[in-house]
């Protein structure tokens, strides 16, 4: 099914962990230069701006033709649904034809081509069954396409995207929040055993590290829907007490199994997706009761989690070779160490705490900057 | 009229640099923000669509083929 060759595949994978080992120091150089030639493939790749770059004009290209072609022909309303379809094939095929013709692999130029006949694709089926614009119909269509373009071409962010999309297809379907949630959580769940089994059965050849984002992302998505406090900008909630405390219940547990899931497989992704959601469950555990939130909880949660990192360490550290079961307390790779950098940084994006009620000045005075009958509460 | 100078100066110098030290990203903010600067002031001034889109197709060719060689010739693999 897909355009690349298994061999490719995996050869372009090794490459970037022997790039990856060689920077992190547990391969020299010499070592890295006689790997190396034995992983050449036969395909043109390029960084990744210039790639995001490519993919812009290409899309805007694309477009641009379209709306020419539109114009030109001086399209009618029902012409349009069948021209959609016309387009998504014609960019589906030269998606395929640079990828056959040019051997490019991630250059951008096929990649904006894929997704404008996905695009089409979802227009021409969002609209061919009724006169109004169908979001089930489009939803559906998008998720089709999307699997069929991680497929065909191996795009692991078409792959996720099939899995987001897959449970809106629901929720604009379904009458209540309820009901939309428990049938997304089935399709998710669903996906999610479907991309393991999946990624157990090539572990750890490729097309595993794929299927293995899909599971990540299959699970965290299941969480979303479960999570009311964290989803509340995707439906509004049902008052529904025994729904409620099962979805309190349910958030506590799914981090939880999905922490074990990690372990057992060493899935770093899910380890890693698992460890933000258990973060995400005691975030929501106030809004859940009903608690208020007050001024020091910022401090306390986070001093609470550099305990359980530095008790995490230490025990790790305290076993024999200073690994337990093969978990270091240490990075190994350079690009994790880039990552956790990157994460570090984000963390300067996180809102601050709640805001204290402000303290009124005193009726006599009524209060002063400095000193005098007393100084406001807000600083 | 200024502005758009010194900002084609800037995007210029990005290119060139980001071209020189193998630093793509400067390379990648260089074309876009000329670009998007060029575009859309001749935009401002065509006006027609049909003549906008033309422009699109047109200019975004030129700028996919410069990346393109600009990649065979530079762009390390990531």
């Amino acid at each position: 099914m897909s355009l690349y060759s298994q061999d490719d595949e995996r050869a372009i994978r090794v490459q970037r962990l022997v790039e990856d080992w060689t920077k992190s120091g547990l391969l020299v150089e010499e070592q890295r230069t006689r790997l190396l030639p034995e992983l050449k493939v036969d395909l043109r790749r390029t960084n990744r701006f210039l790639r995001a770059t490519m993919f812009l004009f290409g899309y805007l290209i694309l477009s641009s033709l379209t709306g020419l072609f539109a114009v030109f022909m001086n399209i009618s309303e029902s012409a349009f649904i069948w021209m959609s379809l016309f387009g998504a094939a014609v960019t589906f095929a030269a998606a395929q034809y640079l990828v056959k013709h040019y051997r490019l692999y991630r250059f951008g130029v096929e990649e904006s081509a894929a997704i404008a006949a996905a695009t089409f694709f979802v227009i021409f089926a969002a609209t061919v069954l009724s006169s109004d614009f169908s979001t089930v119909t489009a939803f559906a269509a998008a998720t089709v396409a999307s699997y069929v373009l991680f497929l065909r071409f191996g795009f692991v962010y078409a792959g996720v995207a099939a899995t987001l999309l897959a449970p809106m297809a629901v929720f604009d379907y379904a009458e209540t929040d309820a009901v939309r949630r428990l049938i997304a959580a089935i399709v998710l769940l669903t996906i999610f055993f479907v991309a393991r089994e999946r990624r157990q059965d090539h572990d750890p050849d490729f097309p595993s590290d794929s299927y293995a984002a899909i599971e990540a992302v299959a699970w965290a998505a299941l969480y979303l829907v479960t999570n009311l406090k964290a989803s509340a900008w995707l439906a509004s909630v049902d008052d529904v007490p025994q729904f409620y405390w099962a979805t309190y219940v349910l958030i506590w547990i799914l981090p939880a199994a999905g922490l074990w899931f990690a372990i057992r497989d060493r899935h770093r992704l899910m380890l890693d997706v698992n460890i933000v959601l258990a973060i995400a469950t005691m975030l929501s555990n106030k809004p859940y009761l009903g608690a208020e939130p007050k001024p020091w909880d910022p401090i306390v949660f986070g001093l609470m989690l550099i305990v359980v990192a530095i008790g995490l360490r230490r025990w790790l550290a305290s076993g024999p070779n200073g690994s337990r079961a093969g978990w270091v307390p240490h990075r190994l790779l350079a690009s994790e160490k880039a990552g956790l950098a990157m994460a570090g940084s984000a963390a300067a994006l996180v809102p601050g705490a709640p805001a204290a009620h402000p303290q009124e000045g005193p009726a006599i005075g009524g209060g002063g900057r400095s000193g005098g009958a007393g100084a406001s509460g807000t600083y | 009229n200024l502005y758009l100078a010194a900002l084609l100066i800037l995007s210029a110098m990005a290119i060139y640099l980001g071209v020189r030290y193998q630093r793509f990203a400067f390379v990648a903010y260089g074309t876009l923000y000329a670009y998007g600067a060029v575009s859309i002031r001749i935009l401002g001034a065509l006006q027609e669509p049909l003549v906008s889109m033309l422009y699109f197709v047109v200019t975004g060719t030129l700028v996919v083929i410069a990346l393109v060689v600009l990649a065979r010739r530079f762009g390390r693999d990531e």
